[in-house]
């Protein structure tokens, strides 16, 4: 009978802890992966002597180390959900032994230690929550559990105090953990003063190694998060320290209140911490990254309720790629000009950052592309990105910078999953391609000035030194019609675009070409010289017969004209 | 039986090791930094250097003629602090033979020369290290770094005052008991730190209206020059120069560091001319700075400064009534001028125009002789990309000079000697005990690098201190 409630609870046990931890994985990998993909971008760990040096100058230098190491292995599809994963199973298996250690029951102990578990999958959907803080937390709980262990005596709190300041150094602010757990376990053996001196040795440490390290208590405090740069509130990585005290206490009680109150705790800090429609442009972003287009205009058709200039500006280059912003500019949302180049300035963020190159380097601005690529690097939270690393070396490739290109290869070649890119890369610089040449072919010959994020200049001078530039072309007219400037649209159509492409015009360029002339004569001229198509004719007159018939009404046109350029020069408004 | 075979896979896998083929090259080593041929002081720290290429192992042999020292390394070497003193304590060059074994192959490449003055150089350098982009910043800091040791100290990081940014470090002929920089941002001022005692300073006042900028000390140590500007910045569409800065308007002003008065004279506050870059003579008499028309400055690639002086009298603090156009420029613009602290050389970095030379490819570094009135460009340092802040060391027998020959993006300090008759020696980068994985891995620039003569007694904390509570300066 005894046996038989064993195996009960036995598999009870591994069924909870699968289930969770296949919740979590699931998570990670289909409910958040581009903020996780996001996050490798966010790691440039280079493999060298130098670079793991800097690592020497902070605290939390082992969890950062291995940390930042393993980030790069998200890269991999469900890398970052497998790695989360076999993380949450070491917290969980460890804070269930320091359960045990306390008292609890086995059941109880495997259901209560899922809490800090399920802290732990909630802040990861942070983007700048780094795997060091989860490698922290599973060091901190294994280094209390291996401490429980020692023999009951003074001289296993003076080892705990002294433990606390070296653990600090190791894995930073998770730390707490380790504190805590020694405080409860003092109190627990009657050592009620040791309980008291355990947060004060590790309040001592923070202010030591801060005035060590060069670090302010606040950031020392909470390092390797930095508040305000990475985190408007460091302190939320406290919820798993929570979670591990609730557990302790918990662990006493049921182990169904356990199971319930891990699963609440994951949902609603899942669901708090969850940012949809961050994820939403971090995808489209990540899929630019990837370069695969037909996935961003995938996202772009299926989830029009995440609109942002980010979303669009990725649908728009998406739709630039294929040459087809004239084709489709207004079937999309458009936030005026917003979502076609990305302003960068000091309350960019890197994300914004990283974006604003991609489309300004597909043009062919490199200067406009190289900046934001800089700032992108400043922006980051340790000055240090691959993505932006790889960026820059594309920009000085095009622009023959070779020294530049070779400095940057040289730290991707000692990356993990960096390295083949790079390879590829150095050998195109020895030899040239190409599309190497293609895009040089966009460069701007001559200098000039421009004001920061100023477009009209820097378009003007790419279509001026390339008229095949076709892209330059596409996002300068566009520019004006999402500005509703139609006469500076019509001068430039004629001047740029008529001579190459004017023989298959696009259906939007079409569009508001027809509504560019009130003059009949004029009109039925520029129906000739544009080559307008009946269809559009046809179109035009109908919108214009609702318009009238409707007194201007936009709902009666919405439905079968919401996505023309007509409707949207007539209603789109910035909110 | 079995001890037999031991013997035989022993003798056999160091045959391997050593079966490498011998070959000898004519070609200088492919080394970094490139040490061929550089002057270097006798005080200096280890030169240690890394190849440049894929290798199994890299043997040096460095000679100064009587001893000589062999070291080994796996990628590069890296030299005993103690048998490198002693090898440069006799010497008066060294003979550097650097072999590279790579696939098997043990190429000895022709041996080069390093030349050893005995002109010592000073205990360190000072410098900022920034993002390279000058626009915006994040985690930047001072730092000075000891070059008898090769080791870099933390002065102070930005992380410590709320992000604030820190710049224009300055001291009184290399003095690091009389030295200052600024604190921008809020709670930020002017830490002035004079022979242990600190202060803030708020250097915006009435009369003023911004707060001061680019520093010079009087030699003497009592007075600081400064240019004050109102600063904008404005953007290239071609690549690789990104950002160019230019003022709306600037003046020279002396801050008297005994009085506690910040001076202001009609005649370097004229409305007429831009005044920026001060600069003191040697001998305190002097005060250099440069000067551009302001109407040139609606169109930037017009604007062009001059070299230009007046007559400074320490004992009143007062200015003369002239000013003496030292050097136009000869169609060029001329900025950072630093006078020699022996009196002979002004320096400058020369530019086709404007103010902001850091991403001007263009920008050279020249020599102005003050006993003869030549000018030449310094070819011996100058590079095909930006050579831009310089500054003399306390003998005035080495410079130490911003470029971005490496990689056209990342300032570097360079280092070079110059002799009785005025001649640079090929100058050498600030050495690293790993240089190679130290300067490709840094993604900040070094910014403004000056000599000190010791190291700064001036700990985080005292700065920290010193900002609670800044002295609101008069102006005269």
């Amino acid at each position: 009978m005894k046996t038989n409630r064993t195996k009960q609870q036995l598999w009870l046990q591994v069924m909870m802890v699968a289930v969770a931890m296949t919740a979590g994985w699931c998570w990670f990998a289909f409910g958040v992966p581009y903020t996780l993909y996001t996050k490798e971008q966010l790691v440039l760990f280079v493999a060298d002597w130098a670079a793991v040096a800097e690592y020497l100058g902070r605290p939390a230098i082992l969890s950062s180390i291995v940390g930042d190491y393993l980030t790069q292995f998200y890269l991999l599809i469900g890398g970052a959900a497998t790695i989360l994963s076999l993380f949450m199973l070491l917290l969980w298996w460890g804070t269930r032994t320091a359960l045990k250690r306390f008292g609890a029951g086995t059941l109880s102990a495997t259901a209560w230690a899922l809490l800090p578990v399920a802290a732990e999958v909630a802040l990861n959907c942070y983007v700048e929550y780094p795997l060091s803080m989860t490698i922290a937390a599973v060091i901190a709980v294994w280094s209390f559990v291996a401490w429980t262990k020692m023999r009951e005596g003074a001289s296993k709190y003076i080892i705990a105090a002294l433990s606390i300041v070296a653990l600090y150094w190791l894995v930073g602010a998770h730390t707490a953990i380790f504190v805590l757990g020694c405080a409860a376990w003092a109190w627990k053996e009657g050592r009620r003063v040791w309980s008291v001196v355990m947060p004060a040795v590790a309040a001592g440490a923070v202010a030591l190694w801060g005035e060590l390290l060069y670090l302010p208590l606040s950031q020392s405090f909470c390092y390797p998060l930095i508040e305000n740069y990475m985190l408007q509130h460091c302190s939320v990585f406290l919820i798993t320290e929570a979670a591990f005290v609730v557990a302790l206490v918990g662990a006493r009680g049921r182990a169904w209140l356990g199971a319930l109150v891990a699963t609440l705790m994951a949902v609603v800090g899942v669901a708090m911490i969850t940012d949809r429609t961050q994820e939403y442009w971090l995808g489209m972003s990540c899929e630019a990254y990837f370069n695969r287009f037909d996935r961003v205009l995938e996202r772009a058709e299926a989830n029009w309720e995440y609109q942002s200039y980010v979303a669009s500006y990725y649908t728009n280059l998406a739709l630039a790629q294929r040459n087809e912003l004239g084709e489709h500019l207004t079937e999309y949302y458009q936030p005026s000009t917003y979502g076609l180049m990305l302003d960068v300035d000091e309350g960019a963020g890197y994300c914004y950052a990283i974006a604003a190159a991609d489309a300004t380097a597909a043009i062919g601005d490199m200067a406009e592309a190289q900046r934001a690529t800089l700032l992108a690097m400043t922006f980051t939270p340790h000055q240090r990105s691959s993505r932006v690393a790889k960026k820059i070396v594309e920009i000085a490739m095009v622009v023959g910078d070779r020294e530049l290109a070779e400095k940057f290869l040289w730290q991707l070649e000692r990356t993990a999953m960096h390295k083949t890119w790079a390879a590829k890369r150095r050998e195109v610089l020895a030899t040239g391609s190409a599309a190497l040449d293609v895009e040089r072919a966009k460069l701007v010959s001559g200098d000039g000035f421009v004001g920061a994020n100023d477009w009209y200049p820097a378009l003007y001078a790419l279509v001026e030194a390339n008229g095949a530039n076709r892209m330059a072309v596409e996002y300068l007219l566009s520019m004006h019609l999402l500005r509703k400037d139609r006469e500076r649209f019509v001068a430039d159509y004629e001047r740029y675009f008529y001579p190459y492409w004017g023989a298959m015009p696009p259906k939007i360029y079409q569009q508001a070409l027809m509504m560019a002339f009130e003059n009949e004569s004029e009109l039925v001229a520029a129906i000739n010289r544009y080559h307008i198509s009946p269809e559009v004719q046809r179109e035009c007159i109908e919108y214009s017969r609702i318009y009238v018939a409707e007194q201007g009404s936009g709902e009666a046109l919405q439905e079968r004209f919401g996505r023309t350029y007509w409707f949207y020069c007539n209603y789109a408004q910035m909110k | 039986m079995r001890k037999s075979f031991i013997i035989i896979a022993l003798t056999v896998a160091l045959a391997a090791c050593t079966s490498a083929d011998k070959r000898t090259s004519d070609q200088l080593p492919p080394i970094f930094p490139d040490y061929a041929g550089v002057t270097v002081p006798v005080n200096i720290a280890p030169l240690n250097f890394d190849v440049t290429e894929p290798a199994q192992r890299v043997e040096a042999t460095i000679s100064n003629g009587s001893e000589q020292i062999e070291v080994k390394g796996r990628s590069g070497v890296s030299i005993l602090p103690r048998k490198w003193r002693a090898l440069l304590a006799e010497a008066e060059k060294l003979t550097v033979t650097v072999a590279v074994t790579a696939d098997k192959v043990r190429t000895e490449y022709a041996p080069f020369e390093i030349e050893v003055s005995r002109d010592s150089i000073d205990y360190g350098l000072c410098y900022r290290r920034v993002d390279p982009g000058y626009e915006y910043y994040a985690r930047m800091g001072l730092y000075y770094y000891d070059l008898g040791e090769n080791e870099e100290h933390i002065l102070i990081e930005n992380t410590l005052m709320g992000s604030s940014c820190v710049n224009c470090h300055s001291f009184a002929k290399t003095n690091p008991s009389r030295m200052m920089f600024h604190i921008r941002g809020k709670n930020g001022g002017t830490l002035l730190h004079l022979d242990g005692e600190n202060a803030l300073l708020n250097t915006k006042t009435e009369a003023t209206k911004v707060s001061c900028v680019y520093p010079s000390w009087h030699p003497d140590g009592r007075y600081i020059a400064y240019s004050i500007n109102d600063i904008k910045q404005t953007f290239h569409n071609v690549p690789s120069q990104i950002l160019d800065v230019y003022d709306h308007w600037s003046d020279v002003v002396i801050y008297d560091t005994e009085t506690g008065e910040l001076n202001t004279y009609p005649i370097l506050s004229d409305t007429t001319r831009f005044e920026t870059f001060p600069s003191f003579s040697a001998d305190g008499r002097t005060l250099y700075f440069c000067s551009a028309d302001p109407k040139a400055a609606e169109i930037l690639p017009e604007v062009r400064y001059e070299l230009c002086s007046v007559e400074f009298d320490p004992a009143t603090g007062e200015v003369g009534d002239q000013i003496t156009t030292v050097w136009d420029g000869d169609g060029a613009s001329l900025l950072f001028p630093r006078a020699s602290y022996d009196g002979r050389y002004v320096m400058v970095t020369r530019s086709a125009y404007g103010t902001f030379p850091i991403w001007h490819k263009d920008a050279d570094l020249w020599l102005i002789d003050l006993r003869t009135g030549e000018r030449r460009a310094l070819d011996e340092l100058n590079s095909d990309n930006t050579e831009s802040y310089h500054s003399w060391n306390s003998t005035s027998r080495w410079v130490v000079f911003s470029s971005r020959r490496i990689d056209g993006l990342h300032t570097r300090p360079y280092i070079a000697h110059v002799d009785d008759e005025g001649r640079f020696s090929k100058p050498f980068l600030l050495p690293h005990d790993r240089p190679l994985e130290w300067y490709d891995g840094l993604m900040q620039s070094y910014n403004i690098p000056e000599f000190i003569s010791g190291p700064i007694e001036l700990s985080p904390s005292d700065i920290l201190q010193a900002e609670a509570g800044a002295v609101e300066l008069n102006a005269r």
